[in-house]
């Protein structure tokens, strides 16, 4: 027992360890593209007019625009390792308190949009394994495919239309106060996320579920007598593995895909500031929102094998042994 | 950007195929527009030499105008023409961001699942930054770099397509790879090349091919949603994600501007997605 | 100078959508026609308004337009903060902080202060707050984006309780636009910048001054709240609070005025203008935005070093049709890089300074004559180039690709190219795309700002002529208005000559307004002076 928690306690801190390896690697990446690529910062702050000189010079050096790229690497990650993450071009503010409240509004969006994913598929796609092959299973199925491919922005401006304009429950934009009225104002993007990614869990967990069903130890455990109910419980546990699996990538996604819907409702996320972040050039802005995506991302997954443990007692005694 | 990197068919297929009846409707429903999509791609040269030929003078005219079923555009484009003409953009690119992902995921997934060891911990390692990174990050850094462009998106999807299909390919290959006829070649003392190419591949060709019909439908989707970032077709070429955009603004004038190419994207991509589906089911892939 | 401003709008092109919006429009509106289409008539009177919700196409990411320099920028910070000078309805300069200026040389200038003025917060606005605010300006660091235009500034003194004192350093009559809110100076409060450490304009360090409201909530990407304050030396405005909401998406910004969400939509897309209008009780106000469309033709680079390929290319942009067609008749054909609101105000009337600005440049569309003018050039066959386009300028891109389809018998082939806007940015007056663009919005109503810039050093044609240059050097010393018009308008006649600029049009931005409510004398400089006291409630 002793050993186990020991390996758990390895197990979480390799993981870690190589989080921020990944991480480490990715700003990296990242800053040596954004390097690559033309533009300069301080002209785009400057606008279309022709740039003097002295004036150019006197922002680079204000940026440390005008340092070699491995100092200005360097110092940047000094500064983070320190809680500094620099500051940004555009908006001449830190850097940390531009994308606090926007990196908050995009979780509470991606979090929303999770569990309505989650209440929209999981049921769906247990009740249609059970009764494949009925006209309820194929009715699903069909519009699973249609959700796959319905664009998120059709679907939101619909939902704007119908929740919003015609039967005024919920407002049509904007991020609201924090708070209730925050999550309220949220329900509409949310919906229009969860209506696509919906679709791919209901068809992935129908697929696990059957497969589970249709193992031996399912025939087996019914020939033995065991309950439908019995049997089926038996078979959700073990078909919660893939499903798991799949979920925490369907989190990440989430987090990294929100900037459609923030545009189409008019949300102050995470997403329409990298897009412009990006296009700017404001290179202290989009390595904060990648370090933080892929931090997301990667504690996701870490998670994700977390459960894995708690769900599947083999893999745990792999994974600590 | 819709490929939600890290899932494949793998995980979406019906394990069983007898559980439902194999009704050769789909292949037929979903073919029939394919296949006039496919003769549009084909020989839209011949079909409308001038699609891209416009006349400001009669810019804006409503669908039913005199000459133009579905009116024209805001340079005076004839719709229908543009979207006879804009099935070739619509059907090369992804057709080609399909192959392109599934070659490099096809040598580096079987390299990965037959090799294992170093070479594996770094292809995955290659997979999960690829995945860490928002792909908006990615799309917009390649445009910067490689100047905008139709095959430049194309580069980008290819790029972004392809951690997805290694994992499947690798994934498919370690299942074969511990069947009793790969054991046995090797006992024969074939080559590793030998096994890899002459066995191994084969059967993941199977795994490949669904894959890829998916991804020809995702691609389809995600080309025209990486417009935005000037990446894509140059403006006032034939092409549905083009028109469907540019025609938003003309709603009220001209609302089968942006309807018809939208209705023919919808429909060419959910007949990919269904004949995919029909294809998995039929073949029995397994993960 | 305002830029045009960014929308991410166009991150929506291609989803797969407007099928589906579009059958939601077709759906709404069943009869098409509305009968209030007219209701623009009817009283309109001043009246208390609780609040009023605006809807901008942008996003700020600071209030303070010294740091972004967009056209939205200024017109929030113009209901905040204040300069010395501010224009009137035509364009005129009239007094704002300064209840009285005058020239006494060439270089100097001379503003006494207001008595009355006072900050948000209760304090009296001092002359050490003005120098400060200046001082603010003039920095490269504090203001990148204005701070050029007082690099001409020699010093700034204050001469007695109430005065302040600016020296050039060569004469520039243009000066006198330069410290207004509507250009290049926002007056704010010293003991307020330094406790913010230096900052203004942040969501932690609101912009701050002597206007009709303060700020009292600002989200970068989302909202910004102001509320009516009572120091304000003019009196207290009629609406007691704005909200300014950003929505960058167009379709959503209709729903939300189809709602009722929002009052007031600034800078509607002219191409969904039909479909403001058609929606109920919303009036659609059209009005001359002071704005430049024109070809740039770099000068230095091949082929457009050669005036036979400039002139073959000018003439076969139908203009008239581009207004016509592309902004469905809301604009006019520039005949000038000066618009026709920079001059009214001296010429007294838009029809005296549209004839005065006519004759600057005469090319018509002419496909005949613009293959004989190539005939003539280096390149009797044609050529092959590409123009880069902001993605931010749907119709200057049509523009090209019309114009690229015109030019195209005559064996020249232009590529159109849609990029960010910054990377437009960089296409102006580089070497590497003769053919380029220019959309500007003259930030001033100084006639000669955007010539100015085109014929002085670093312009985006690589264009040098000493006549010009001489012209240029007149009108900066001219003090009567009228005979600098004059030397203004000649300027331009001898530099379009040579063509290394084609004026293509004059915009219009289109406002659309719940209908309830009207914005009274609208016209090109009503948001950059304190705007709301402008707007009218329909009597009921």
């Amino acid at each position: 027992m002793t050993g186990g928690s020991w390996g758990l306690a390895r197990f979480v801190v390799v993981r870690l360890a190589a989080t921020v390896a990944l991480l480490l690697v990715a700003s990296f990446v990242v800053f040596g593209l954004l390097h690559l690529t033309p533009g300069d910062p301080a002209r785009n702050l400057l606008g279309p007019r022709t740039p003097n000189p002295e004036t150019l010079a006197q922002i680079r050096a204000q940026y440390h625009l005008d340092e070699p790229f491995w100092q200005q690497y360097l110092s940047w990650l000094t500064g983070v390792l320190h809680g500094d993450l620099g500051h940004s071009i555009r908006g001449n503010v830190s850097v940390g308190a531009l994308i606090a409240d926007r990196a908050v509004l995009t979780l509470q969006l991606a979090g929303l949009a999770f569990v309505f994913t989650l209440l929209i598929a999981l049921p769906l796609g247990i009740g249609a394994a059970f009764r494949a092959g009925s006209p309820m299973d194929r009715t699903v199925s069909v519009l699973a495919v249609v959700g796959v491919g319905a664009p998120s922005f059709a679907v939101g401006m619909l939902l704007i239309y119908v929740l919003g304009v015609q039967w005024r429950l919920f407002p049509i934009y904007g991020n609201g106060d924090p708070g209730w009225d925050r999550w309220w104002h949220l329900v509409p993007p949310a919906i229009t996320l969860a209506i696509g990614l919906a679709a791919l869990v209901y068809k992935l967990t129908r697929t696990a579920v059957l497969n589970e069903l249709r193992q031996d130890y399912v025939t087996f455990a019914r020939s033995r007598g065991l309950s439908h109910r019995q049997t089926r419980q038996l078979a959700l546990r073990n078909a919660m593995i893939p499903i798991v699996t799949s979920l925490g990538l369907v989190f990440a996604f989430l987090f990294g895909g929100t900037i459609l819907v923030e545009v189409t409702f008019g949300l102050g996320g995470l997403g329409a500031l990298l897009a412009s972040s990006v296009t700017f050039k404001d290179i202290p802005v989009v390595q904060a929102i990648t370090l933080l995506t892929a931090a997301v991302i990667a504690l996701t997954a870490l998670a994700v094998d977390l459960t894995y443990l708690v769900i599947d007692p083999r893999v745990r005694q792999r994974a600590t042994s | 950007m819709t490929s939600l990197a890290g899932l494949g068919p793998a995980d979406l297929v019906d394990p069983d195929d007898r559980a439902r009846r194999r009704v050769p409707l789909i292949p037929v429903l979903c073919g029939i527009p394919l296949v006039a999509v496919l003769f549009c791609a084909l020989f839209s040269g011949w079909l409308v030499p001038d699609a891209a030929k416009g006349d400001i003078y009669s810019a804006r005219l409503p669908a039913g105008s005199p000459g133009h079923l579905f009116g024209t555009d805001q340079v005076g484009r004839d719709i229908l023409q543009m979207s006879i003409a804009g099935a070739r953009t619509a059907i090369i690119g992804p057709v080609v961001i399909a192959l392109g992902s599934m070659l490099i995921g096809l040598l580096l997934g079987t390299l990965a699942g037959y090799r294992g060891g170093v070479v594996d911990l770094l292809l995955s390692k290659y997979a999960d930054l690829l995945l860490a990174l928002p792909s908006t990050l990615i799309a917009l850094v390649v445009a910067g770099l490689v100047d905008g462009g139709y095959w430049a998106t194309v580069a980008v999807l290819i790029l972004l397509f392809s951690p997805t299909d290694i994992r499947m390919i690798r994934g498919a290959t370690l299942s074969q790879a511990t069947r009793p006829y790969i054991e046995s070649a090797r006992v024969l003392g074939l080559s590793s090349r030998r096994i890899m190419f002459r066995h191994l591949v084969p059967n993941v060709l199977n795994v490949a091919l669904t894959t890829m019909l998916l991804n020809v439908a995702f691609a389809l989707v995600s080309m025209s949603a990486l417009s935005f970032l000037g990446l894509g077709i140059a403006p006032g070429q034939p092409d549905w994600g083009r028109q469907l955009s540019d025609g938003r603004d003309l709603l009220s004038i001209n609302a089968a501007a942006s309807i018809v190419p939208g209705v023919l994207l919808i429909v060419t991509a959910t007949a990919i997605n269904l004949l995919g589906d029909w294809w998995q089911e039929r073949a029995g892939v397994e993960a | 100078m305002p830029q045009p401003s960014v929308t991410r709008r166009t991150v929506l092109q291609g989803t797969g959508a407007a099928a589906l919006v579009a059958l939601i429009a077709a759906c709404s509106r069943p009869g098409g026609d509305k009968s209030d289409n007219n209701a623009a008539t009817g009283k309109f009177s001043a009246q208390e308004i609780d609040e009023l919700v605006v809807a901008i196409p942008a996003t700020l990411s600071t209030l303070y337009p010294g740091q972004e320099a967009g056209n939205f920028n200024y017109y929030v910070a113009a209901l905040v903060a204040e300069g010395l000078v501010a224009p009137d309805g035509t364009g005129k300069l009239v007094a704002a902080l300064a209840e009285s200026w005058k020239q006494t040389d060439p270089t100097t200038y001379v503003y006494t202060l207001r008595k009355d003025a006072k900050f948000s917060d209760g304090s009296p606005m001092t002359v050490d707050d003005v120098l400060y605010s200046i001082e603010l300006a003039r920095s490269d660091k504090h203001s990148p984006n204005i701070a050029y235009y007082w690099a001409n500034t020699k010093s700034v003194t204050k001469t007695g309780d109430r005065e302040v004192t600016i020296a050039l350093k060569s004469p520039d009559v243009a000066f006198e636009w330069g410290p207004c809110a509507a250009n290049a100076l926002w007056i704010t409060s010293k003991k307020y910048v330094e406790a913010h450490d230096g900052k203004l304009g942040t969501p932690d360090a609101f912009l701050m001054g002597t206007g009709p409201y303060r700020v009292t909530k600002f989200q970068p990407d989302s909202t910004v709240e102001l509320e009516r304050v009572d120091t304000w030396w003019g009196g207290q405005a009629p609406v007691k609070k704005v909200r300014i909401d950003f929505i960058e998406e167009e379709s959503t910004r209709l729903l939300a005025r189809e709602s009722g969400d929002i009052d007031l939509a600034l800078a509607i897309s002219l191409d969904q203008a039909q479909q403001w209008e058609d929606t109920e009780d919303t009036t659609v106000m059209f009005a001359p935005d002071r704005s430049y469309v024109g070809i740039d033709f770099n000068t230095a680079v091949e082929p457009f070093d050669d005036i036979h390929v400039r002139r073959a290319i000018a003439m076969c942009c139908d203009r008239k049709a581009f207004v016509d067609k592309l902004l469905g008749g809301h604009g006019e054909v520039a005949t000038a890089l000066t618009t026709p609101q920079q001059i009214e105000s001296v010429l007294g009337g838009a029809d005296a300074a549209r004839e005065a600005l006519a004759p600057v440049l005469e090319i018509d569309f002419d496909v005949d004559a613009a293959k004989a003018e190539l005939a003539k050039s280096k390149v009797p066959d044609g050529f092959s180039t590409t123009v880069g386009v902001s993605t931010s300028a749907p119709q200057i891109s049509q523009a090209f690709q019309a114009l690229a389809q015109a030019v195209d018998p005559l064996g020249i082939k232009i590529e159109v190219k849609e990029m960010p806007v910054e990377k437009w940015y960089g296409t102006i007056g580089s070497k590497d795309w003769g053919l380029a663009y220019m959309w500007y919005f003259n930030a001033t109503g100084d006639p000669a700002e955007l010539a100015t810039w085109f014929f002085g050093e670093g312009n985006p044609a690589s264009f040098s002529n000493d006549d010009v240059n001489d012209l240029m050097e007149q009108q900066r010393k001219e003090t009567d208005p009228a005979k600098r018009v004059q030397l203004i308008i000649e300027a331009q006649q001898v530099a379009l000559a040579e063509l290394p600029y084609f004026p293509l049009w004059w915009g219009e931005a289109a406002t659309a307004i719940n209908d309830h409510y009207t914005i009274e004398e609208f016209g090109s400089y009503t948001f950059l002076s304190p705007w709301t006291p402008r707007i009218l409630t329909r009597e009921s």
